[in-house]
């Protein structure tokens, strides 16, 4: 029987629409605050057309599991295989969920256009599996259930499983599902495989099970020793895997730097950035200099959006569209830490942040107005009365202070106005 | 032999045995099985078209077995049958249902198709091709059950009780057609209709209970007939 003819009657046909629907509106809401940079991008499509195909797929399988118990399909004496068998009925509805998803991916790339870089295969991938495992196992459901049960509980059972993970205080169950609701990556970062591995590892095994329990014979007791023990196997690999992550699926990018030299300096930012190497490098490398004197320590051999020592090099981040004040306001942050100290609710280390970026960015070259709308006028006031003393003063000032952030047995000094 | 069946144990529960011990060898041509209700005329094609698996013995086609390592799809290419319900897949046509059954009787897509129609044709439902399989009679779904067991050219085609709830018009459009099939291969057809067996068919095997009453010629069983070993028989009117 021709392919058309085929499609005709299968569920693809209601699914792709309803779910080409559901996955531009999932995408519409995110796509204006992609990062610039394609991981990004690839995640915002793959998590999309997981959540809207994985529900649909799994309904539509379900359906098409029904069919074929209806049709007397299980009891046919047929040449042909189950797989190959299984494989012809779900296989408009896979690619029904592969069109959705390429139309995703050309949403994206509208967004993306001129970034440098192209989607990471095997993020789209492992999304595929996934999309894949719940057809799967709405097909097996669907040799069981009657339709009018098995489509509405496959459609929301499904949707529940990939979304309501991300709304729990238990991070690691979300790394399992592949909805990462785009929360990878900023550009500086690159997605954690260990997710990806997991959610790999539990769509496997799902897929494995539904077709166990949709091929099995009667009384095959092998069949069912795997039906019960794949999940079990998914757990058992997929949980160390990811019970240590954290809210967001992402680690520190280490490579992927466009590097030039201006005035002695090597200077870095990412390549999808590259366009603004040189426009970048004019601001900061004055602005390093500046700053290595105002602060008392080596100027920077290097400046980079990448990893850095805060010594030889020293870390900048600029965000996408980065404006000259962006790119000293992120140089003149990159010298103060990420992260504050573990210490008791008494640690007051936190005042000097705001009044130590205003500083810094002053120094670095700032203009007083971008600096304020940043930290505020108190934070600028007080960077500005520091400014006013001599050189060592300020050095003094500034050292006590980030030794506040850094402590917690040193309290903050002269960050308030009197 | 095209069909025999040698020690066959069957049950479809635990303690409910449809066979214990059954030996059987059907011949050549059209065979028409024939006995009371229950006595496994329906399992008995199960087994011939390997959809059903023996508890013990063996069932083999020119010495083929079916569960046999490998064997199962070569024996499956060249067996057709017709179960007693024919349960169309929701939404195909008559042509797209007899592609498909094709198509799992293991010939290509093309194939499949074009002969698709071409066995519609043979059963007289050329013109309703196009027609959704929801859409047709009882008797017109039949008769697109046949032409799925004709579709990949089987050399023994099994029928289960094709005629059931048919009128008289479409009874006998149904032997015309069943005799048709005998003229090109095997055939062995599980009924109640036994009015004109002699006509329709070159031999016949009774079922009773666990046991084969009567395998031979259809002229034979006018003894059996005159014993009232043909008592219980829906419609049988004692003539052969």
């Amino acid at each position: 029987m021709p392919i058309r003819r085929w499609a005709r009657s299968s569920a693809a046909v209601l699914a792709l629409p309803v779910l080409t629907a559901y996955l531009f509106f999932v995408m519409s809401r995110s796509v204006d605050v992609l990062e610039d940079n394609w991981l990004s991008a690839t995640v915002l499509v793959s998590s999309a057309a997981v959540l809207a195909a994985g529900p649909v797929c799994g309904a539509a399988g379900a359906w098409e599991g029904a069919r074929l118990a209806r049709g007397g399909v299980d009891g046919a004496a047929a040449v042909r295989s189950r797989a190959a068998i299984l494989a012809w009925s779900l296989l408009p509805i896979l690619v029904a969920a592969l069109v959705a998803m390429l139309g995703g991916l050309a949403l994206a790339g509208v967004a993306m256009a001129g970034v440098p870089g192209l989607p990471d295969p095997l993020v789209l991938a492992v999304a595929l599996l996934v999309i894949v495992a719940w057809t799967l196992a709405g097909f097996a459901a669907g040799r069981h259930l009657h339709p009018l049960v098995g489509v509405p509980l496959l459609l929301v059972g499904t949707w529940l499983w990939l979304a309501y993970p991300a709304a729990l205080e238990t991070f690691w169950v979300r790394h399992l599902t592949g909805d990462n609701l785009g929360f990878c990556c900023e550009t500086d970062a690159v997605y954690d495989q260990r997710a990806l591995y997991a959610q790999a590892v539990v769509a496997v095994c799902l897929a494995g099970a539904a077709y166990l329990f949709w091929s099995r014979r009667r009384g095959a007791r092998l069949a069912w020793a795997g039906i019960a023990g794949l999940p079990l196997l998914a757990m058992a690999v997929a949980f160390p895997l990811v019970r240590d992550m954290g809210p967001e699926a992402q680690v520190p990018r280490t490579s992927g730097l466009a590097c030039g030299r201006s005035d002695g300096v090597e200077v870095c930012v990412w390549r999808e950035r590259e366009k603004q190497l040189g426009t970048t490098a004019l601001i900061a490398v004055p602005a390093a200099r500046r700053l290595a004197t105002g602060t008392g320590q080596p100027a920077p051999r290097r400046v980079t959006e990448g990893p850095a020592d805060g010594a030889d090099s020293w870390r900048f981040a600029a965000p996408p569209g980065a404006r000259p004040d962006d790119v000293l306001f992120g140089l003149a942050t990159g010298l103060l830490p990420a992260e504050p100290p573990v210490c008791g609710p008494g640690w007051s280390g936190a005042d000097a942040y705001g009044p130590l970026s205003a500083w810094l960015a002053l120094t670095a070259g700032a203009g007083q107005d971008a600096v304020e709308r940043r930290t505020g006028p108190e934070s600028l006031g007080a960077a500005r009365r520091v400014l006013g003393r001599p050189p060592a003063a300020q050095v003094r000032w500034f050292r006590h202070n980030l030794d506040a952030l850094r402590r917690c047995d040193v309290s903050p000094s002269e960050v308030t106005l009197p | 032999m095209p069909i025999s069946f040698q020690g066959c144990a069957f049950g479809h529960r635990r303690g409910s045995r449809v066979f214990t011990r059954l030996d059987l060898d059907v011949p050549a041509g059209r065979t028409a099985l024939i006995g009371p209700n229950g006595c496994g005329k329906s399992t008995l094609l199960g087994l011939a078209a390997s959809a059903l698996r023996p508890g013990a013995g063996r069932v083999s086609y020119e010495g083929l077995d079916p569960f046999r390592r490998g064997n199962l799809a070569r024996y499956r290419a060249l067996v057709g049958w017709m179960p007693q319900g024919i349960r169309p897949l929701p939404g195909l046509t008559a042509r797209e249902q007899v592609g498909y059954a094709g198509w799992l009787k293991g010939m290509s897509r093309a194939d499949a198709w074009r002969r698709s129609l071409e066995a519609l044709e043979a059963v007289e439902l050329g013109p309703l091709a196009d027609t959704r399989c929801s859409e047709l009679s009882g008797g017109q779904l039949r008769r697109v059950g046949l032409a799925q067991t004709l579709v990949h050219d089987a050399e023994v085609v099994l029928l289960d009780e094709p005629t059931a709830g048919l009128d008289p018009e479409q009874r006998e459009k149904f032997r015309g057609i069943v005799a048709r099939i005998g003229e090109r291969g095997h055939l062995i057809v599980a009924t109640h209709d036994t009015a004109d067996l002699a006509r329709t068919y070159d031999s016949v095997v009774l079922l009773g209970r666990d046991r084969v009453r009567y395998a031979g010629p259809v002229a034979g069983l006018g003894a059996l007939a005159g014993l009232g070993a043909l008592a219980g028989i829906p419609g049988f009117a004692g003539e052969v």
